[in-house]
């Protein structure tokens, strides 16, 4: 036998004032009623903890897994208990003591009612911090409230401040817990949550505790609440929203499981709409088509030539002055291809039009004009900003003007070689009219050479140095090469030259040979072509009177659109710097400086617009804080004084932070029904005030089903700011407790108990009482009645209620008829199991005592409270009609006729008081030929059954009893014996969706030990579609397809019971939600 | 049993008689506490046995359990075989017998008889199957499958519990070992004195001058060591692979100079110092083994001088902490080049149905190299799977859904799923959500019957619905030009399913050929392929954290990883190559373009052609461009082929951008041509401009952001946060108010408080304010106190204290909005040049072909 340990147990909490003193090996703390130590609060767990002796050293061990244990403050899983110790477990504070050879408990129960409903942390930061600004006036409170709060989730750093903390240099280190005690506890702690009680893990065998250690506790601990609440994912930066937004909150996503619910993000929206790509890309087609027939011009490749958009003045005076024009006619033509193509007038004409004065003949050339050349081919236009009249009538001369007939137009010339004659004479030399008239090379890159030599050279002597010795194509020509003719005339006289010794450098037509390309982009630069020489619409026809005026530039003109090059080396790049991409760089800097402008502009008025909602942000507040009043109760805002004014200012003015419940504590009746709702444990119960409270805010799910099993009528006394639609709970209208609880609308009805929607057996029997003292009075004022054999009261349904009220109507002296359908208060004889605690918790000493019922201390067994009635029914002499059933109850005069099953005539009754619970009839199966009698609602003798075929319908507790019945005999182990197979019944459970998680384990091992052994025949899934006159006809559930037509003998529809709603509303008694609504 | 034998059915044949199961489970002496009975209570364990046999239904759809089942195999067939991944399962041996055989051995290593379990270890560990187990080769055998949640129920029982902890205890020590890089004769001397231990986090390991008694190799976690020198505290982090107290071995009476804490749950192998001086060879031949890697562990010396570099410490602290270090395949996001774009969530989107990729989540700073001194890479870990070493998900589902499959990858299954959501809850990161189970994006096959029926929002009964609701006809949404709306939020709480990342396994990225197998060799990731920066990396923390790396002890052979990941290193090298290919091209077509275009002009013409010249290639050229640009938007929009990673694509873009729009620009030359030569030009120089404006702001708006934002958020909670900083202004003002009048001082209020309040509200809505942040870049903690520097007079101006308390926290917010502004407006920024840029590209597409075609069409006519 272990050893034993003593404990000694002071209870200063209210619910139990005795002193208790225990020897045990261990002891159990929990809620569960076993526990050595019974702490009974929805904050503690079944098996919370326990403590036990070690060689003299007291130890205490969590086994909560969801509500922890702290000492001093912090959670422990094992730690040694020192005196001063204090202990939490759920809102009970444990101080233990230590005496020889025991430890003694003072047991007390601390509720920080204010900070627990109405703090959050998240309100009011870490406690630290808040005393750094100086909130010290609200620290106390809001330590109690952390720690209380500890117990699911730590204060963030806590564990690691422990774990980092060195070990003080002086102070002795904490003595390691010897090996068994800790082999022993962690042996508890793999128990830890579980039904199993602690004290038959602690006898196990030595050796096996030792093996018994903590590796698979570690495996199996929750992680979450010691990391992710503490660190990885706690950390909120200030940026980071408090609340769910708007459109979550709509859809109730921020608490509980459905805060798991997927949620979108911004993300999933594409950056741009695809409509974007198309719409404007159609967009822009459509447009190109309607251009194409409105617009022809758009499609013009490049722009009109420049002439023709020129205004005269941008021309160079050189050219004004030879070609004598003031305008180009840029207006006339303005671009427009008509002006030009048109479809009756040939182009040239067009051209002359305009252009008929002498400089502008048609052609120049009589042999020109039979070769049909036109302005245009010479001017093309639509060549943009490079077009030049140097390439282009040179490529256009050297077409014709070439040895051979090539060009398709050289063909109508006669001679076919016509270059030779004009060429001749001083082609290519130049001498002219005998004088010499080239004065430098046009290469800069010879000028350069020519100007760097020591000794200066005449024109005619550079020329020749050019021609044979610097130009690249030339350099190895001899004099005879170009000097080619009598040597005796003179070294001037120039025989044959060969016009094609010219053309090699000085025209492109001619260029032939690989390296040209060079001396090609040399003509360019020296603009050399054709019409240096042969300028084309002269005034003079003679063709020697053409020559450029000695001293004109030579280098080529370029035009464009809004100016002109003039020669230029590089020209391209010149133009292309100036105009990349057809903008110059004055536009792209534009373009450039819009971005920072636009962002800039944005941000400059996004402030502006800030400043302006200033202004708007009071208006909006206010608003918020007067909606925020309507949920304020005095009691509530009371406590608020105590708060600091400035968390208090922050929390009042928004609405509340977080769903969580709100009590009413006026209308609180203190009967649990909320806290045994609430699955998250927010709540508890105020043992002082006697009503429930928040105690865990930060838990609400938003579950509401506090709010739905609040029976506290018209108005739930608890509320939650939720968003949630809530089921309201059809309850019959009656009027208040002044009036005695007479049903709206229908005086002399009263009700009482259950069938009003309250529970609670207490509240029935002081519903009972107070219902009587009313009625009492008001027939004191109505005066004697008409009719002498009226009964004053009928008192419908002994029940809690019931009984209270004939108790009281006799000790009032009121003629009273009492009816009971079944025995009396049968419900609670028959329904509650054998040696259940009824409390009558709440308490509250402050109420009247109840008269003749008993009903105070704390609560006790239902046993000893059945006596306590049968004692007052004894003491008073009470008749209570049992078995006698309530038929009818008519309106009669003043009065009620109460027809009963005994008495058919009826007893005349002035009130009516109906007590009769909310049992009501059994569910009907609804389906057509339920009305045939095989319809059985209750199974009473299965023995009276053999050898039928029964269809038992429903899948509780009553219905799969009834079935496994039917089929044969239950045996405790689990097991069915079957009879013998003629007497054997065939017995089919027809079942809606699956068996219901209250059916018990038992019930569950019959039934599918009789469906394993094929005794009963089950159909999921399935309800009665039709009972025929042999046949029951089953159909499924979703998709009403029939499933089975089965012979049968019996129905048994034990399908539950409905609310006896229809009883009352033929009475004319209305029904409703809480608050009021229909 | 013999009797099912002679039927030699080729497959197990389940038993469905409960009743038999719990004949079966009383006749079991490690389970038969789960059937006992207690006298006048029932059942001890009630409604356990109840789920595990029996199972039990919490609501339509919601049945968990049963978790027992059994089944007869018929001899020789398998049951488990070795390396399978489908650890969802054990078994505990009923009637006949298992013959157990290991790759390599022809011989069964061992036979379990009636009452042994088998097949646990990997349901605990997570790891694979480490042995074949087929039904005895004569005697068949009649098996209890029991599923992973049953363990929750089993490990209750005192036995059962007892045998589980020791199995695991014992298995784990001989993996331990095989680990070490020791002799194996060395390895079974080791076996019979070690000991195997699992600890919590915060336990202490070793105090400091405690004597040391046992060695302390740790196998898995991390273990923070502090230690006392003269320079004050000394705090390092030891990961898997080292041992504490190593000098115990040379000096006898040895004590710990430090502290170890164990920073997460950690694995150690015990090892007493007494035993091995029991046996001074054994001494001799374990100091010699583990010599070096001994004597790493215990010095206080550094092993490398940069251990103790500050910046390396904060960051494996916060890597450790955070458990960057214990994903197996890890989502890192860097915040320097995330765009901000989204796109990897709507990849996820795209591919899964429902997004599994959030992009929040936990944030590290850290040094780009362990040499680096300055935490200055910015990393997001976003909320989603890092298939944790020991998932918290896996122990907390009811009905085994959730598993390890191949290569240890964690996934749910959806038909075993009930939507409890307790894996949800259980997971640190935040990584599961609940969709409802008609949208999952999963063969109908897979599903269980009546949950295919999908309602899916586009089918044409939807539609019909919309069309009757008759809304007013939005033209710009007809036309497609609204933002597309977003997905409604999953509101319904029956009937979910689960879903977290699987690492894009069976889906169209990772098909598998006929055989089951992965069609492709390496495996991709859609979120990965879709990043168009490559800030988005699966990596493995131990390879791609170098920092953690470092910690990895040198007493095991490799740190083990069970999954598959990319092995990154810092340098992208995709992209560093990709951007060499871009600047070559760049500079060899922009050069080229322009030595031919003053070589020869853009009008000259070429190779003897009429009409053949510069114009033209240019044209060519930047038309060959623009395809390849146009490329990109269309891949952007393929979620499900292997087309490449999105980075690289993006490159491709930049660069093809660049290079058609300087060729084109040429091309121009310098007119803007006839009208629609003319918009064409314009739209191009448009197209042109934003996407120089968005390579500037993708490159320097991330880094901006980091260095303001702090911690990484999207930009709708910075949207939602700000709202409610406006409210909270409003909230303080008017309870304020309130109580001033209330105390009488009304009018003073009025005259001191709300003008001191708009003041600094003016000043600080100002645009210099907004603008400094940017110049300054200063944190958030050191903004708010300047603030309060700069407007203390505000405060000191009021008389009342709570006035001044409240001043004080107006500033705070107003401040906190300011800056909120300035992080949006770099949000919006990175994405608002979008749609201009796409606006003129489609413009410029249009006018294109229409200057193809009249282009053509001169030529020819």
């Amino acid at each position: 036998m272990a050893k034993l340990s003593r404990f000694r147990i002071q209870r200063k909490d209210f619910i139990d004032k005795g002193d208790l003193t225990l020897e045990l090996e261990g002891l159990v703390i929990g809620s569960q009623p076993d526990c050595d130590l019974w702490l009974n609060h929805p904050t503690v767990s079944r098996l919370h903890a326990g403590i036990r002796e070690v060689d003299g050293h007291w130890w205490l061990t969590n086994l909560s897994s969801t509500n922890g244990t702290q000492v001093n403050g912090a959670l422990i899983e094992t730690v040694e208990l020192q005196p001063e110790d204090v202990i939490r477990i759920g809102v009970f504070v444990l101080r233990p003591s230590f005496t020889e050879g025991a430890i003694m408990l003072d047991v007390d129960r601390q509720v920080d009612a204010y900070a627990a409903s109405e703090c959050s942390t998240r309100l009011l930061g870490d406690p630290i911090q808040a005393t750094a600004q100086g909130k010290t006036a609200l620290l106390p409170k809001l330590t109690g409230y952390l720690q209380q709060r500890g117990m699911t989730q730590p204060l963030r750093g806590q564990t690691q401040q422990l774990a980092d903390m060195p070990p003080a240099a002086d102070a002795p280190e904490a003595p390691s817990p010897p090996p068994s005690a800790t082999g022993l506890l962690h042996a508890a702690r793999l128990q830890r949550g579980m039904t199993g009680l602690l004290t038959s893990i602690l006898s196990l065998p030595e050796s096996e505790q030792k093996r018994f250690q903590q590796a698979m506790s570690v495996f199996w601990e929750r992680r979450k609440a010691a990391i992710k609440g503490e660190q990885k994912l706690d950390e909120q930066s200030p940026l980071e929203p408090r609340e769910l937004p708007e459109e979550l909150k709509r859809h109730n996503l921020h608490l509980g499981k459905k805060r798991f619910n997927w949620t979108p993000t911004d993300d999933l929206i594409r950056p741009w709409p695809r409509g974007y790509l198309y719409v404007f890309g159609a967009l822009t087609t459509i447009l190109c088509a309607i251009a194409f027939f409105a617009w022809e011009a758009a499609y013009v490749p490049g722009d009109t030539s420049n002439p023709h958009a020129l205004p005269a003045a941008k021309l160079p005076a050189p050219i004004q002055e030879r070609l004598s024009l003031k305008l180009v006619a840029n207006a006339p033509v303005e671009n427009q291809c008509s002006a030009c193509h048109a479809a009756t007038t040939s182009m040239q004409n067009k051209c002359v039009d305009c252009h008929e004065t002498n400089h502008f003949n048609t052609t120049v050339i009589a042999k020109h004009e039979e070769a049909k050349i036109q302005c245009v081919d010479c001017h093309t236009e639509h060549k943009g900003a490079d077009f030049r009249p140097g390439l282009v009538s040179r490529s256009m001369c050297i077409d014709c003007h070439r040895d051979g007939p090539t060009h398709p137009k050289a063909v109508s010339l006669k001679d076919g070689s016509p270059l030779r004659e004009p060429h001749r004479g001083s082609f290519g030399y130049p001498v002219e009219n005998g004088v010499w008239s080239w004065q430098r090379p046009m290469n800069p890159k010879w000028a350069k050479l020519f100007s760097e030599s020591r000794t200066p050279l005449d024109p005619s002597a550079q020329f020749h140095l050019v021609h044979a010795a610097v130009a690249p194509a030339a350099s190895a020509w001899k004099c005879s090469e170009c000097h080619a003719g009598a040597f005796a005339q003179g070294a001037s006289e120039v025989k044959v030259i060969n016009r094609d010794k010219c053309a090699v450098c000085h025209g492109q037509a001619y260029v032939q040979t690989a390296s040209l390309r060079e001396l090609d982009t040399d003509a360019l630069r020296l603009g050399i072509d054709c019409n240096s020489c042969h300028q084309q619409h002269p005034q003079s026809q003679t063709l020697a009177a053409l020559r450029r005026p000695a001293g004109s530039s030579p280098e080529p003109v370029i035009f464009t659109k809004d100016g002109v090059y003039r020669g230029g080396k590089d020209w391209q790049w010149t133009s292309l710097a100036a105009k990349f991409g057809g903008f110059t760089i004055g536009h792209w800097a534009l373009f450039l400086s819009l971005i920072p402008l636009t962002g800039i502009g944005f941000l400059t008025f996004d402030t502006l617009r800030k400043r302006r909602e200033q202004a708007a942000l009071k208006g909006q507040a206010l608003d918020l804080a007067n909606r925020h009043r309507k949920f304020t109760d005095t009691r509530y805002a009371e406590r608020w004084e105590s708060a600091t004014q400035v968390e208090r200012a922050r929390v009042s003015a928004r609405e509340n932070p977080m769903p969580h419940p709100v009590i009413n504590y006026e209308t609180c009746i203190g009967c649990h029904a909320c806290i045994l709702a609430c699955p998250q444990d927010v709540l508890g119960f105020d043992d002082q005030e006697h009503h429930a409270i928040v105690v865990n805010l930060e838990q609400c799910v938003e579950d509401t089903s506090c709010q739905q099993a609040c029976p506290t009528v018209p108005q739930s006394c608890v509320l939650i700011n939720t968003r949630q639609t809530i089921r309201e709970a059809p309850k019959p209208l009656r009027k208040g407790a002044a009036d005695g609880f007479e049903a709206e609308g229908v005086p002399g009805i009263y009700l009482v108990g259950d069938v009003s929607g309250v529970p609670l057996i207490r509240n029935a029997i002081k519903e009972g009482r107070l219902a009587i003292e009313r009625m009492a009075e008001k027939l004191r004022a109505e005066g004697a009645p008409a009719n002498a054999d009226y009964y004053d009261v009928a008192i419908i349904g002994i029940g809690p209620g019931g009984i209270a009220a004939v108790a009281r109507a006799a000790e009032l002296g009121l003629r009273y008829v009492a009816l009971e359908q079944g025995r009396r208060y049968s419900t609670i004889a028959e329904k509650y199991p054998a040696g259940k605690y009824v409390a009558f918790n709440p308490f509250n000493p402050a109420d009247p005592p109840l008269g003749a019922i008993r009903l105070d201390g704390p609560g006790d067994l239902k046993e000893t409270m059945l006596a306590w009635w049968d004692e007052t029914v004894e003491k008073l002499g009470l008749v209570i009609n049992e078995y006698e059933g309530c038929k009818e109850i008519a309106r009669e005069g003043d009065g009620f006729l109460v027809k009963t099953t005994k008495n058919p005539a009826g007893y005349r009754a002035r009130k009516v008081l109906l007590a009769i619970g909310n049992a009501g009839e059994p569910r009907k199966l609804g389906c057509p030929g339920e009305t045939e009698g095989r319809v059985l609602y209750r199974l009473q003798d299965p023995s009276a059954f053999k050898g039928k075929r029964i269809i038992v319908v429903g899948a509780g507790n009553s219905a799969v009893e009834a079935a496994v019945d039917l089929a044969g005999q239950r045996q405790p182990d689990g097991t069915v014996t079957f009879p013998p197979d003629a007497e054997a019944n065939q017995v089919t459970l027809v079942i809606r969706s699956d068996f219901p998680k209250d059916l018990t384990l038992e019930n569950k091992m019959w039934v599918y030990y009789c469906l394993d052994a094929g005794r009963i025949q089950a159909y999921f899934g399935a309800s009665v579609r039709e009972i025929t006159g042999t046949e029951v006809i089953l159909e499924d559930v979703r998709d009403k397809r029939e499933i089975a037509r089965l012979p049968n003998d019996y129905v048994f529809a034990l399908i539950g019971s409905m609310a006896p709603k229809e009883f009352l509303t033929k009475l004319g008694i209305q029904y409703a939600g809480r608050d009021g609504r229909q | 049993m013999s009797a099912t034998v002679t039927a030699t059915p080729v497959t197990r044949q389940e038993i469905v008689n409960r009743h038999a199961i719990l004949e079966a489970i009383r006749g079991i002496s490690a389970i038969e506490e789960l059937a006992e009975l207690e006298p006048n209570h029932g059942y001890k364990f009630g409604v356990d046995l109840e789920v595990a046999i029996y199972g039990r239904n919490y609501g339509p759809g919601k049945k968990v359990g049963p978790y027992i089942r059994m089944y007869d195999y018929p001899p020789g067939v398998e049951i488990v075989r070795q390396g399978d991944w489908n650890t969802n399962t054990f078994y505990i041996v009923v009637a006949g017998a298992a013959e157990v055989f290991v790759a390599g051995i022809p011989e069964p290593v061992a036979i379990f008889e009636a009452g042994k379990p088998f097949g646990e270890m990997g349901v605990l560990a997570g790891t694979p199957r480490s042995a074949t187990v087929i039904a005895h080769r004569q005697r068949g055998i009649r098996v209890l499958e029991v599923q992973r949640p049953a363990l929750r129920i089993l490990r209750k029982l005192k036995r059962f519990g007892a045998a589980l902890d020791i199995t695991y205890r014992n298995n784990s020590r001989a993996s331990t070992i095989t680990q070490l890089q020791i002799p194996d004769d060395l390895r079974k001397s080791l076996a019979d004195i070690a000991d195997f231990q699992l600890v919590a986090r915060g336990h202490v390991l070793t105090s400091t001058a405690e004597p040391i008694r046992k060695l302390i190799l740790i196998r898995d976690g991390w273990v923070k060591r502090i230690s006392q020198t003269q320079t004050g505290e000394r705090t390092d982090y030891l990961g898997p692979g080292y041992i504490l107290g190593f000098n115990a071995l040379t000096v006898r009476e040895a004590r710990f100079p430090y502290r170890t804490v164990a920073m997460s749950r950690t694995e150690i192998l015990e090892i007493p110092v007494e035993a091995l001086y029991r046996d001074p060879h054994l001494l001799e031949r374990f100091k010699a083994a583990l010599g070096e890697a001994g004597e790493i562990g215990t010095p206080l010396q550094p092993v490398r001088q940069r251990t103790f570099n500050p910046a390396v410490k904060a960051a494996q602290e916060r890597l450790l902490n955070k458990g960057f270090a214990d994903a197996n395949n890890l989502l890192l996001m860097d915040m320097d080049l995330c765009i901000r774009c989204g796109n990897c969530s709507l990849a996820c989107h795209r591919i899964h149905g429902r997004s599994r990729l959030k992009r929040t989540g936990i944030h590290v700073l850290r040094p780009k190299t362990p040499a680096h001194t300055k935490l200055n890479q910015s990393l997001l870990m976003p909320a989603v799977c890092l298939h944790c070493k020991d998932p918290e998900c896996l122990t907390g589902c009811p009905t085994g859904a959730i598993a390890r499959f191949e290569g240890g990858q964690v996934d749910i299954l959806p038909n075993l799923c009930i939507g409890c959501s307790d894996c949800a809850t259980q997971c640190p990161y935040n990584a599961i959500s609940l969709i409802p189970r008609s949208e999952l994006k999963q063969s109908p096959s897979k599903l269980p019957t009546g949950a295919a029926r999908s309602h899916n929002g586009k089918g044409p009964g939807k539609s019909k619905e919309t069309a009757q609701e008759a809304e007013p006809f939005d033209p710009f949404a007809a036309f497609g030009l609204r933002f597309d709306p977003k997905p409604n939020p999953v509101t319904q709480d029956e009937d979910l399913v689960a879903i977290k990342c699987n690492l894009c396994n069976d889906t169209p990225l990772n098909p598998k050929d006929a055989t089951g197998k992965p069609a492709y060799a390496t495996h991709k990731y859609n979120c990965e392929e879709n990043c168009p920066t490559g800030a988005l990396r699966r990596v493995k923390p131990h390879e791609y954290f170098n920092e953690i790396a470092q910690i990895h002890g040198p007493a095991f052979r490799q740190p083990e990883t069970l999954i598959v990941g990319n092995r990154f290193g810092h340098a992208d090298r995709a992209k560093l190559l990709a951007h060499a290919v871009g600047i070559g091209l760049t500079l060899a077509l922009c050069g080229g373009t322009m030595a031919g275009i003053v070589q020869y002009g853009l009008g000259t013409p070429l190779l003897k052609s009429d009409w053949f010249n510069f114009r033209w290639i240019t044209g060519l050229v930047g038309l060959a461009g623009i395809i390849i640009v146009m490329l990109y938007p269309v891949r952007r929009q393929m979620w499900r082929r292997r087309s490449g990673a999105l980075k690289l694509w993006m490159l491709a873009h930049a660069y093809a951008g660049v290079i058609a729009g300087v060729v084109l620009l040429l091309h121009g030359g310098t007119s803007l041509g006839g009208p629609v030569t003319a918009a064409l030009m314009i739209s191009f120089d448009l197209v042109i401009l934003t996407g120089l404006i968005g390579i500037l702001l993708y490159q320097l708006g991330p880094p901006l952001l980091t260095t303001i934002e702090g911690e990484p958020l999207l930009a709708e909670d910075l949207a939602h946060r700000r709202d409610e900083l406006y409210q909270e202004i409003a909230d303080l003002t008017v309870t304020a108010q309130e109580q001033a009048e209330k105390e009488g001082r009304g009018a003073q209020f009025q005259q001191a408080f709300l003008p001191a309040r708009d003041r600094v509200m003016r000043a600080v809505f100002s645009l210099s304010f907004l603008l400094r942040q940017y110049i300054r870049r200063e944190s958030l903690d050191d903004l708010l106190a300047d603030a309060r520097k700069r407007f203390a007079n505000a405060v000191n101006q009021q008389s009342d204290a709570t006035d001044q308390e409240v001043m004080r926290q107006i500033i705070e917010a107003v401040a906190t909005i300011r800056r909120i502004d300035a992080l949006l407006y770099i949000h919006r920024a990175l994405k608002t040049w979008l749609p201009p840029h796409v606006i003129s590209t489609s413009v410029m597409l249009a006018l294109l072909v229409v200057h193809i075609v009249q282009v053509v069409y001169y030529l020819w006519r």
